[in-house]
């Protein structure tokens, strides 16, 4: 199998406006998502998720501090401090932003879209990227009167359906999907997540769901990376997390969302994640933890569980599940 | 939203009120006078400031049928010279707001685009702008370059830019930070292509409507410094200029004896600036819905 994304110890850091101190939004992230997969990243508001997927997706802000390697289908986007997204971006990989709403421009028809992003990827000519887009938006579901409409004429869901038609349309091989339903109704989010997954399965392409919602991920996803406080803690096949998490932050996630059809009592995270302006050698999780020890003052390397492809960064993973 | 459809959207929406109705009606008698003016006035080259050879019989008449705005001082037509002003009223006003909206336009939206020094710098700037009067800089190009039109031009456009460049930064402002704007950013699209294709996009509309209910107070101040002498030549068909002659020439006596020296060319600009601002008003309440209500009791 071929690697879509590989990262090496990747960490992604803000100064701040004295440029005083770093933020460390990633602190050392192995990853690693195989092509034609669909991998997902779920954790908090503030674990680095988000600067993760704008990493993959070439889109981090030039302030960002970036250590460590990026590999994208075995081209080395980040190097340390340099990074080279060229033939990458938008040929390669091709991200949907979180807001529809404000992704659109209000003053282009959405055929507009289309056309000045072909233009520019694929050097299409008008006629041409408007019959891609047509094809396109019948497979998201929209008519051909949609190209005509400007972006405040069609409802949140259906914007979204644009923006996933039109990262299909450039033909990208990995396409990073930064919480593509978090502007969303809750009646609306399957749709969405379903059409995106079956697009993902019909055009062979990689997916990078990011989103906060383990049970949406769920859904879609073949494999879930759960992140916390910058680090991944945890990954696995869906299946073997969502039935046996080994990370008692996973199974704490899991508590305290509601399952449909279960009776279960839900369990808030008592805490709050730690600050990640100063760096630290201890398990990020262990002022949170019940399962705390002493040797949970030294961070535990991501330790396979055995016979499963499921790493787990926990020194306790066989007590906790 | 393509300019054309805008257009009609404002037309179909607008029209139904009474004083949009009077402002196109003005608007449009103005425009079309100041195209066919030197062909419908009675003395053509009097308009343009010559005077007649017959000038001592026909000094400061009354208004008649062969004069219907009477005569000046010099004898010459004073309806020739007024129509044939329309022209280059037109001409003032829609060339300064013209340019001041370009160059405005363009130091806002980069002010707002590059951030950092860049955008302190010209913020500074524009607001060092905003603190000229107009009449200042046209005294001073009066005594530096001389007199014509291009002073009037040049030192309305000094003095007025900066309140575009204002606008145009305050609007781009907002626009800059959405989404559609920074991931093209970040995507590394070049800001050549980003400013025309999302920032301008964005603000033109509140810009053209600015600048449309702008126009009736550049023609006021162009009118202004004409007045005082310090734009366009003596003799030249300007409405400004034409009071500046009489009040120069006959001093209080022309308001007393010889009033429609006084009163035509006033007219001329009272009725143009204020069918510039009954279209512009309307244009100004659809942008700013704040506004909607208050006017709504004049007409």
């Amino acid at each position: 199998m071929v690697l879509a994304i590989q990262a090496k110890n990747l960490k992604i850091g803000y100064m701040d406006e004295e440029e005083e101190q770093i933020t460390w939004a990633t602190r050392g992230v192995d990853l690693s998502v195989e092509e034609g997969e669909s991998f997902c990243i779920v954790g908090e508001s503030g674990c680095g998720k988000s600067t993760l997927a704008s990493a993959i997706a070439g889109v981090l802000p030039p302030h960002a501090l970036t250590m460590g390697k990026l590999y994208i289908f075995n081209q080395l986007v980040i190097n340390e401090s340099e990074r080279n997204y060229n033939g990458i971006r938008g040929k390669v990989v091709s991200l949907i932003p979180q807001n529809p709403g404000t992704s659109l421009n209000p003053f282009l028809t959405i055929g507009d879209h289309f056309y000045y992003i072909l233009r520019d990827v694929k050097g299409l000519s008008k006629s041409d990227s408007i019959k891609i887009a047509q094809e396109y938006l019948s497979k998201v579901g929209l008519g051909k009167d949609v190209l005509e409409k400007y972006p405040h004429k069609l409802s949140g869901g259906m914007q979204q359906r644009v923006l996933i038609a039109i990262a299909l349309a450039s033909e990208v091989k990995i396409i990073v999907a930064d919480e593509p339903t978090s502007s969303i109704d809750a009646n609306l989010r399957a749709q969405i997540l379903n059409l995106l997954s079956k697009l993902v399965k019909e055009f062979k392409v990689t997916l990078l769901l990011v989103t906060h919602d383990l049970a949406s991920a769920s859904k879609i996803c073949d494999r879930i990376a759960v992140m916390y406080a910058g680090k991944v803690i945890e990954t696995g096949l869906t299946s073997s997390i969502i039935s046996k998490p080994r990370h008692p932050y996973t199974r704490m996630l899991l508590d305290s969302v509601p399952l449909l059809g279960s009776k279960k009592s839900l369990n808030p995270l008592p805490g709050e994640p730690p600050s990640l302006v100063e760096d630290f050698t201890w398990c990020s999780f262990r002022d949170r933890c019940p399962f705390r020890i002493e040797q949970c003052s030294v961070e535990p390397p991501l330790i396979p569980v055995e016979d499963e492809p499921h790493l787990v960064r926990c020194w306790r993973f066989r007590e906790v599940s | 939203m393509t300019l054309p459809s805008l257009y009609s959207r404002i037309m179909r929406r607008n029209l139904r009120r009474t004083r949009f109705k009077i402002g196109v009606a003005l608007t449009t008698i103005i425009v079309i006078l100041s195209i066919i003016a030197p062909l419908i006035a009675p003395y053509p080259s009097e308009g343009y400031g010559y005077v007649p050879a017959n000038a001592s019989e026909r000094k400061l008449l009354p208004p008649s049928t062969q004069f219907p705005f009477g005569t000046d001082a010099l004898g010459r037509d004073l309806f020739s010279r007024v129509l044939t002003g329309t022209r280059t009223a037109v001409i003032q006003a829609v060339s300064v707001i013209l340019i001041s909206l370009l160059v405005g336009m363009i130091i806002g939206v980069c002010a707002a685009y590059f951030k950092g020094l860049i955008e302190v710098t010209l913020n500074y700037f524009t607001e060092l702008f905003m603190a000229v009067p107009s009449i200042v800089i046209a005294l001073f190009l009066r005594l530096t370059i001389g007199q014509g039109l291009h002073v009037v031009i040049i030192s309305l456009v000094i003095a007025w830019w900066a309140w575009y460049s204002r606008i145009a930064y305050v609007y781009a402002k907002s626009i800059v930070e959405l989404e559609y704007v920074t991931l093209a950013k970040l995507s590394g699209l070049s800001a050549l292509k980003i400013i025309p294709r999302h920032v301008i996009r964005n603000i033109f509309q509140a810009l053209t409507v600015q600048a449309i209910s702008d126009l009736g107070s550049a023609l006021l101040e162009a009118s202004a410094i004409n007045f005082m002498g310090l734009g366009l030549p003596p003799g030249s068909p300007e409405w400004g200029v034409i009071l500046y002659e009489a009040i120069t020439e006959l001093g209080i006596e022309a308001f007393l004896f010889s009033p429609w020296l006084v009163v035509f060319p006033g007219l001329f600009i009272f009725m143009t600036t204020l069918g510039f601002s009954l279209v512009a008003d309307p244009l100004r309440e659809d942008l700013d819905p704040r506004l909607r209500r208050r006017w709504k009791l004049w007409f």
